[in-house]
Formats: C-alpha cells, sequence, structure tokens
C-alpha cells in the first residue's frame, strides 16, 4: 500500500507486543466480513464476539473503531493494517459510516481553527487577557518560591534523607507546582524523585537535578534580563505553553523531507506522551514532535519509524527549538537511502555543547551518528555498552542490553540514531546493510 | 563523591560547603549572601550545565573485531516476519519445522533476528538454530557465555570446559561426544576426581550422546560411585549396551524372575487360553544388585520394594531376550502377563521397550493399555505412558484404531505426544473422522469433556505438508441455545463446549495457514 507501511512499521504502531499479536491474527481476509479502501482511508468490519467497525484515515494514521477496547490502536485496527499489507483490494467509495467519519476530522480542524480565528477577531478584551496572564505569573512566582524554600530545606538537612522519605514527600511538592500552574517544573521534580537508590551515583545526581530547577526558578525571577527566545524557552520548560495552533500559524517553518527516525512512549500519570524524533534530509535539522492522549485514548496523528514524509513542520519559539507541529504532510511512506548525521563522536559532543550553553535546560537531544561501531567493552558481564566511531573515540549507550543493534552491526561501521539523555545515547533506530531499522528498548 | 556533592549529602547545617575552582562558581556571587542552601543549589546546577557542556569522548577503547562476511543469503523479509511472530508466540513445533526448512533451502537468520533466536527458551531448538546463525550468529554467541551452546570450534570449547560455569561445561562436553566419544571421556576422566558429586552426575549424562561400548568400563566403575545418583546415572547408561558384562548379569537375575512359559492352547471346548508366565519374586536381592539399578531408588507410591526391584531389572533387559527365549512375539507374550503380576510385568516391559527402542512391543504394550488402562493406574501415571511409548509408535496403527475406535481420552493424550511429522495415513484417517465429528458436535448441542477438543492442535502443527492443502475443517454455523427467565427474558447463547470447537477450529486453521505461507515463503 502507499502509505508504505511495512508490518514492522504495523507493529510498531501498536501499543503493546500483546496488540501486534492480535492484530497479526486478525489481518487475513477469513477475520473480515467487508474491508475496503478509497485514498483517503481504509476501512472494514472484524468479526470478533461482534462485529466492529474500523476505519483508518490514510493522510496521518489516525484511527476509529466501534469495539470498547481502552488499548489504542486496538488490535481491529492493527487488524486491518495487516490486512491491507497482504491485500490489495481495489479502490471504491467508502460506506457512509467511514464518509461521516472523515468529514467529521476534516470539520473537527477547520472548526478548530476558526474558532482561534474567532478568539482573535474578537479579542474580547485584552486587558482581561493580560490581568489572566499576570495572575498566574504570579500564581508560578509563588510556586517558585516555596520550592526554593523546599530545595533549601533538604540541602540544609542533607540529601542522604531524600533515599528514605515516602512518596508522599514528592508528591506533594509537585502537586503544590501544579496548582501553581507549572507543569513542566513538577514533571522535572516527578523525574527527580526517582533518583533515590536507584543508583550508586544517585545523590550527584539529584544535586545535579536540584541545581538545575534552582537555575530554572532563578531565571523565571529574572525574565527581564533574558533575551526573547531564551526566555521563550524558560517558558516552556516552565510549562507555560503555547497553543498548537499559534504555533502552526506563527512558528518558524521548514520544509524539508523529514525521516521519522523513532518514536518513545512515556506514561506521566493518567497521560501518555509520545516523542516522535524526526530528522530533514535536506536542512539537517532535528524536530520533536510531542503528542498527549489520556491513557488508552488514540493519538491523533500517526508515525511510521523509518519511513519519511515530505512537509511543513513549524517549530516552537526557544532559544534551541527542537520542538514543532506539523503543519501539512504529503505522499510519504517511502525508504530513504542514508541517514544524514555526525560524521565524528567529536562533532557530536560539539553541537552538544552549543545547544547546551543556548538552553541549559535540555534534557534530551537527538543525535544521528555516521559510521559508528556498536561495541560490548569487556565482556557481557560488567561490560560496557559503546559505539566508537573511525577517530576511535567513544560514548557510552544507555539503559539495558543491545544485542540488537550488535547483531545488525557484526562489528562493522553503521549509522545510528539516539536520544542523548546528557550520560549516554539510547538507540531509537540503525541503518546498516542499506536499510533502516528501529530498536526496540532490550532490557 | 566531590566536596560540594558531599556537603549536599551531609546538610549544609553539619558541612560547610567548600570553595571550587570551577569558572562558573563566580556567576552567582551577587546572591552568594542569601545563604549558603541557595549558594550551594545554584553552584550544583551551572556546574552540571558546564559538565554537560563540557563532555569529553572516551578514548583508548578497542575496536572490535568485525564478523566474517556471510556464505550463506538470507532468508526473505516475508520469511523473517513469520520467523519473528515464531519466536515472539515460542510457537515451537513450528518454530523448528521452520528452522529446518531454513537449513534444507541453504538459507541463514537475518541478523535483526539473532539475538531472539539465541535466547530460545527450549533446548531442543538450539541444534536447529545453530544451524542457520550464519557467521554473524557465530560471532555474536561467542560475545554472550549464555550463548556458549552456539559456538563451534574445539579451541573454544576448551576453555569453556576449564573455566566455564556446570551447565555450561556439561554442554560443551555434550558437544564434544556428539563428534568423539573418546574425547569427550578423556577431558572427563582428567577432571573426575575433583568434581562434586552433582557435577558429575550432570557431566556422567552427557555420555548418552554416541554411547559406545568403550565406554562400559568407565561406566562400571561408576557403578561403585560414593553418590547414588551418579551410580543411578551409570546404571542408566551401561542398560542399553549391548553385551556389557552389566547387560548379563542382569539377564540372569531377570531369567530367575521370569521363570519360564506356556503358550497359548485350546482348551476341551474349543475355548482358546492365553498364554501364561510364571513369575518368581527374588527371595534375596543383594547390596550389588540394587546399587546398580537404574532411575529412583524409591519405589512410586502404591508399589513395593521388591516389586520395584522387578521393574527396574526387567528395564535393563532388552524384551527382544524374551522373544528368543521364549521363541514366541511380543504380542503372545504381552497377552500372557496376567494376573498377580500382570502390572509388575507390563511396567517393566514398557520401561525396557522405550529404554532399548524395539518398537515391535510399544504397539501391543500400548493397546493392552488402551484396553484397560485402570488395571495399569497402579503403578506409573497413566499419561506418562503415552508420552514415553509415543516416539516408538506406528502411526498408521494409531489412525485404524481411530477409526474403529472412535477417540478416547487415552488416544487424545497418545496423539498429544506424537512427535512430528504425523505419517500421511494417520493424518488423513484423522482428518475424515474430525469431519465427521465436528458437525455431529454441534448437531447435539451438548458434549462435556470431549476427548477430541486436544487433539485439533498438535494435528495442525504435525500432519505432513502433504496434507496441508486439504486440511481445512468448515467452521459450522453458530447453534444457539435459549433459556428463558420467569420475567419472560429470553436469553440465546452458544454454549461452552461449542464455543471451545470453535476456537480451536479457528486455531486449527490458523496453524495450517502459517504452515502453508511457511512453505511458500521458505521454498526448497
Amino acid at each position: 500500500m502507499d502509505a508504505g507501511l511495512t508490518s514492522e512499521g504495523v507493529a510498531a504502531l501498536a501499543p503493546d507486543e500483546k496488540v501486534a499479536a492480535a492484530g497479526r491474527k486478525l489481518g487475513v481476509p477469513k477475520s473480515w466480513q467487508t474491508h475496503g479502501r478509497s485514498p483517503e482511508a481504509l476501512w472494514g468490519e472484524c468479526r470478533g464476539s461482534a462485529v466492529y467497525q474500523v476505519r483508518v484515515d490514510l493522510s496521518d494514521l489516525a484511527v476509529k473503531c466501534s469495539c470498547p477496547s481502552r488499548k489504542q490502536p486496538c488490535k481491529h485496527a492493527i487488524g486491518l493494517l495487516f490486512l491491507s499489507l497482504g491485500t490489495t483490494p481495489s479502490e471504491t467509495s467508502s460506506p457512509d459510516w467511514v464518509k461521516d467519519w472523515l468529514a467529521r476530522r476534516a470539520a473537527r480542524t477547520t472548526a478548530d481553527k476558526r474558532s482561534k480565528g474567532r478568539d482573535e477577531a474578537a479579542a474580547p478584551d485584552l486587558l482581561a487577557r493580560e490581568k489572566r496572564e499576570k495572575k498566574r505569573l504570579s500564581r508560578i512566582s509563588a510556586g517558585l518560591d516555596s520550592l526554593d524554600l523546599w530545595m533549601e530545606n533538604l540541602v540544609r538537612g542533607g540529601l542522604a534523607a531524600a533515599g528514605t522519605q515516602p512518596p508522599s514527600f514528592w508528591e506533594e511538592q509537585a502537586k503544590r507546582l501544579v496548582d501553581a500552574q507549572a507543569p513542566g517544573i513538577a514533571a522535572r521534580l516527578w523525574r527527580l524523585s526517582g533518583l533515590p537508590n536507584s543508583s550508586p551515583e544517585w545523590p550527584g545526581k539529584l544535586l545535579d537535578g536540584l541545581g538545575r530547577l534552582a537555575l530554572l526558578s532563578k531565571a523565571f525571577h529574572r525574565f527581564d534580563v533574558l533575551d526573547d527566545p531564551l526566555a521563550e524557552s524558560v517558558r516552556a520548560e516552565i510549562g507555560i505553553s503555547l497553543p498548537q495552533e499559534e504555533i502552526r500559524e506563527r512558528g518558524e517553518r521548514v520544509d524539508d523531507r523529514w525521516i521519522v527516525l523513532g518514536q518513545r512512549i512515556d506514561e506521566e500519570g493518567r497521560l501518555t506522551v509520545r516523542r516522535t524524533w524526526l530528522l530533514g534530509e535536506d536542512t539537517r535539522r532535528y524536530a520533536l514532535v510531542l503528542q498527549f492522549a489520556a491513557a488508552g485514548s488514540p493519538f491523533a496523528e500517526g508515525f511510521v519509524s523509518g519511513t519519511t514524509w515530505r512537509g511543513e513542520i513549524a517549530f516552537y519559539p526557544g532559544a534551541y527549538s527542537l520542538r514543532a507541529v506539523v503543519r501539512s504532510r504529503s505522499g510519504g511512506g517511502d525508504r530513504f537511502e542514508g541517514l544524514p548525521g555526525y560524521e565524528t563522536v567529536e562533532a557530536f559532543l560539539d553541537h552538544t555543547s552549543k545547544a547546551t550553553a543556548l538552553q541549559p535546560w535540555l534534557e534530551r537531544l537527538p543525535a544521528a551518528l555516521r559510521g559508528v561501531v556498536p561495541l560490548l567493552d569487556g565482556g557481557p558481564e560488567g561490560g560496557r555498552w559503546r559505539i566508537r566511531d573511525s577517530a576511535g573515540q567513544a560514548l557510552p549507550i544507555a539503559g539495558g542490553e543491545h544485542w540488537t543493534l550488535l547483531s545488525m552491526s557484526g562489528g562493522r561501521p553503521v549509522d545510528l540514531a539516539a536520544e542523548w539523555n546528557g550520560e549516554g545515547l539510547i538507540p531509537l533506530g540503525v541503518a546498516a546493510a542499506g536499510t533502516y531499522r528501529i530498536l526496540a528498548e532490550e532490557g | 563523591m566531590d566536596a560540594l556533592t558531599r556537603a549536599a549529602v551531609a546538610g549544609t547545617s553539619r558541612e560547610t560547603p567548600p570553595a571550587s575552582a570551577l569558572p562558573t562558581d563566580g556567576l552567582f556571587e551577587s546572591a552568594a549572601g542569601k545563604g549558603s542552601e541557595r549558594d550551594l543549589l545554584l553552584r550544583a546546577g551551572t556546574r552540571a550545565v558546564y559538565r554537560a557542556a563540557g563532555r569529553l569522548a572516551e578514548s583508548g577503547i578497542e575496536a572490535p573485531q568485525p564478523a566474517p562476511d556471510e556464505t550463506l543469503p538470507a532468508c526473505s523479509a516475508k520469511a523473517e516476519e513469520l520467523l519473528r511472530r515464531l519466536l515472539v508466540d515460542q510457537r515451537t513445533t513450528i518454530l523448528f519445522e521452520a528452522l529446518e526448512r531454513l537449513r534444507l533451502a541453504g538459507l541463514r537468520l537475518p541478523h535483526v533476528l539473532l539475538p531472539g533466536a539465541l535466547n530460545v527458551e527450549h533446548e531442543e531448538l538450539r541444534p536447529a538454530v545453530a544451524a542457520v546463525l550464519g557467521e554473524r550468529g557465530r560471532w555474536l554467541a561467542r560475545l554472550n557465555p549464555e550463548w556458549a551452546w552456539a559456538v563451534g570450534d574445539d579451541g573454544d570449547l576448551r576453555d569453556v570446559w576449564d573455566e566455564g560455569a556446570l551447565k555450561e561445561r556439561t554442554s560443551v562436553l555434550r558437544r564434544v561426544r556428539e563428534r568423539d566419544p573418546a574425547l569427550g571421556r578423556e577431558w572427563l576422566s582428567e577432571t573426575w576426581r575433583q568434581e562434586k558429586a552433582d557435577a558429575r552426575s550432570a557431566m556422567l549424562e552427557a555420555f548418552e550422546e554416541n554411547l559406545t561400548p568403550e565406554d562400559e568400563p568407565f561406566l562400571e566403575s561408576s557403578l561403585g560411585d560414593r553418590s547414588m545418583k551418579v551410580r543411578a546415572v551409570a546404571a542408566d547408561l551401561l542398560a542399553p549396551l549391548p553385551g556389557s558384562a552389566y547387560a548379563r548379569r542382569n539377564a540372569e537375575r531377570a531369567d530367575a524372575i521370569i521363570a519360564g512359559y506356556e503358550p497359548p492352547s485350546t482348551g476341551l471346548l474349543g475355548r482358546r487360553r492365553p498364554g501364561k508366565l510364571m513369575v518368581d519374586l527374588p527371595p534375596v536381592v543383594d547390596e550389588g544388585w540394587k546399587r546398580e539399578l537404574p532411575g529412583e531408588a524409591s519405589p512410586p507410591r502404591k508399589m513395593g520394594q521388591k516389586a520395584w526391584t522387578v521393574v527396574r531389572t526387567l528395564e535393563v533387559v532388552p524384551p527382544v531376550y524374551w522373544e528368543r527365549r521364549f521363541r514366541t512375539t511380543p504380542e503372545e507374550l504381552v497377552a500372557a502377563a496376567r494376573g498377580e503380576w500382570e502390572a509388575v510385568l507390563l511396567t517393566g516391559w514398557r520401561r525396557a521397550a522405550v529404554r532399548h527402542g524395539e518398537d515391535s512391543w510399544t504397539w501391543p504394550l500400548w493397546r493392552r493399555w488402551h484396553e484397560a488402562p485402570e488395571t495399569q493406574h497402579d503403578l506409573t501415571s497413566t499419561w506418562e505412558l503415552p508420552r514415553l511409548l509415543a516416539p516408538l509408535l506406528p502411526h498408521g496403527e494409531l489412525g485404524r484404531s481411530l477409526r474403529s475406535n472412535g477417540m478416547s481420552h487415552e488416544l487424545a493424550y497418545t496423539l498429544d505426544a506424537l512427535p512430528r511429522p504425523w505419517d500421511e495415513e494417520l493424518s488423513l484417517l484423522y482428518l475424515e473422522e474430525l469431519r465427521k465429528h465436528v458437525p455431529r458436535t454441534f448437531a447435539r448441542n451438548r458434549d462435556v469433556g470431549d476427548p477430541w477438543l486436544g487433539t485439533p492442535q498438535p494435528a495442525a502443527e504435525r500432519m505432513p505438508l502433504s496434507c496441508l492443502d486439504h486440511a481445512s475443517v468448515p467452521q459450522p454455523d453458530e447453534v444457539l441455545s435459549e433459556r428463558t427467565f420467569s420475567d419472560g427474558q429470553v436469553l440465546r447463547y452458544e454454549i461452552l463446549p461449542l464455543r471451545s470447537w470453535r476456537e480451536k477450529l479457528e486455531k486449527f486453521e490458523e496453524t495450517l495457514e502459517l504452515r502453508r505461507r511457511l512453505v511458500k515463503e521458505i521454498p526448497l
């Protein structure tokens, strides 16, 4: 099919292995009472304990199914996609229940735009808006003051005590920050709460994290002296987010052929956050598309790792912008030849220095490294996973074991896409022997 | 831990943070007056950023030895997808078939699947995996001791044998025995005296690979080992060695137990009387005898010590010995095992038939059990019997038994234990009966404890390729039952046994389809 889906790609769209396996089973014609496709959509009626109507919007792989499953996309949707790989039903016009859905989706998008437009046109009361803004800033300010006090107390009593605190110790402070409308800071605190006793170096890591929070709080109080892009970054880190629509309209636009390097999903409370990393083939720019969904709900837009699409994205403002929204995409699904990226570890670290200098609170940086050899230094017992470039410079690979990566490379240079978390590279995908494969996290 | 972190861990109330020489320290001098905690936090923050920005690469790490070039092509992308699925779902039987096909087609596993294949849970799959690893797979396996079983060359084997953990050493010993049993014996003799009892018994078990008459002296001496476990293993191994002194000793003992045989005869009124076996239990079982019997020393539940000695002594003697001695057939002998010692004789022979691989005995023994399984309940678990006999049972006979006697729980269990591939005759007979059975079951709209239910899955996994294309069994229409409640509401539902049939047939079809795709994607 033309969305360039491979069965690997379809499996990657599933929320977990189980759904992928169940979907695969359903991906045979006999599970389907009817199925069909048009240029815009795929649909089918799946026989289960009842008949479920499944539809897939081919423009962005959004799905909808009439089943009650809380996992999204459900096995029926995945099954329909698998089915489409194996069969090529001739294009027909879609039945009403598909047309209606597509129409509703289209209407929703325009409605979003329109309502936004109305807000601005009416601009009911600029004064009121300013007042609201002021109120929020003063709440954040109060929240940060209390965070500063809390951190100072923690350091006065000693971080050793943090190792024995109950979860409520962190929860209460994080909740206070959410109430103070600083969700970005609350999320950082959450991540820090996982550090105590997680590794021998935890006190140092915790101190680093608290220090950066203190810097962030200080930066907030000194908005007046920050230049605009850095001020935007600080606002974003605190969690004062700009509406996507505004970014779409006013953000820096970049048109390119975008490689979908890979995705990672995090559960943050009741929210599922999906990070999709993109890399522009011509501009060599990296972009991060963040998507949020209530746990179990589908993400509005689908990306297939390891494929490319042509389109325009708009970046959020900031001192070092990574986050972006998609403005338009077309075609897509093509495989790509090579992975553009840093030729040496040195070049990547140079870039990291510059990015950190511009935006000191970056937690993750994407990296595509060309011609590196993954290796296990010193044998599997206590061995260290590394990548090494042709100049002999090496960096750690983070997070568990990486046998698949090792197997794909066979001790020869490969192109690696990864997230850099400040300590190590978390592999997203690898291009070896002419094909790019996404890498799942290994235990 | 550096001084700044140490102060933070201890607490500024106890330890004053030190001055340090980082250029970032000066950034917040104006704020220093705000209290040492605040100062410490800001210094820690700037230091963290400073370090992140100044991160250096590591050097001095050797480049790894690259894997040699592949000599075989990888399978197709579609075959890869199929194999991935079989690995993830742990479909052992079909996975085995797929790996075999891969080898026969002269292909290897694609690189991306190697770690999954090397991690297969079922050890019996390992030889099939090892055969399709390719150069990359062998290269990879050398990097992980858990995969030592897949490593091919002797230099490495010797290293693992000298330095590895027990499990790795025994698997290495097995590999050496496969190729050169004498060398394996030599390696083990070198260290035999220093090994612990558990290690001795585990390693001696490896002698079952390529057991040869030359192993007899080593095994015979192990019969005198301090450890009971080692003695049992030695006896296990000696028993099937033809012509050994051990076999002769036990044949003499068995001779005294089955003292005579009276062939079947025709009585006065033309009634046929089955043959009869004369059994004499040994009056004394000396220590030397006891020590060298295979298997557990203590009898299973409900069996006496003496009966257990008889069972194990019979087990050591090849059943063909009795055919020669009494000049008759296995059928007649099995029929003659009646009376007080019936169960003891049958159990002993059964174990002997399995141990010595005599398939002419397994069918009469199986049939005898199938006719009256309850008479043998008291000895060993009923369900162990078909599992033991299955590899030696004639498939065609089982098929014909199905056609004439129908499905029983015993037959179902036997089919479940029957190794692949089923022969064509059995498969066709099975399919024919299944196609008759399913509509009957649905027409009756009831059925509890149907012995058929456990059989479609093994059939689909194990029937020969020649049967795959015509094996489908149509799904019957839904048959609903009705129940009316007191308030007049009517509930229509499919009863549970029919629901499970529907699932079984779905799974049956899915398995057939999987295997058909296997044939298509890995063509020979």
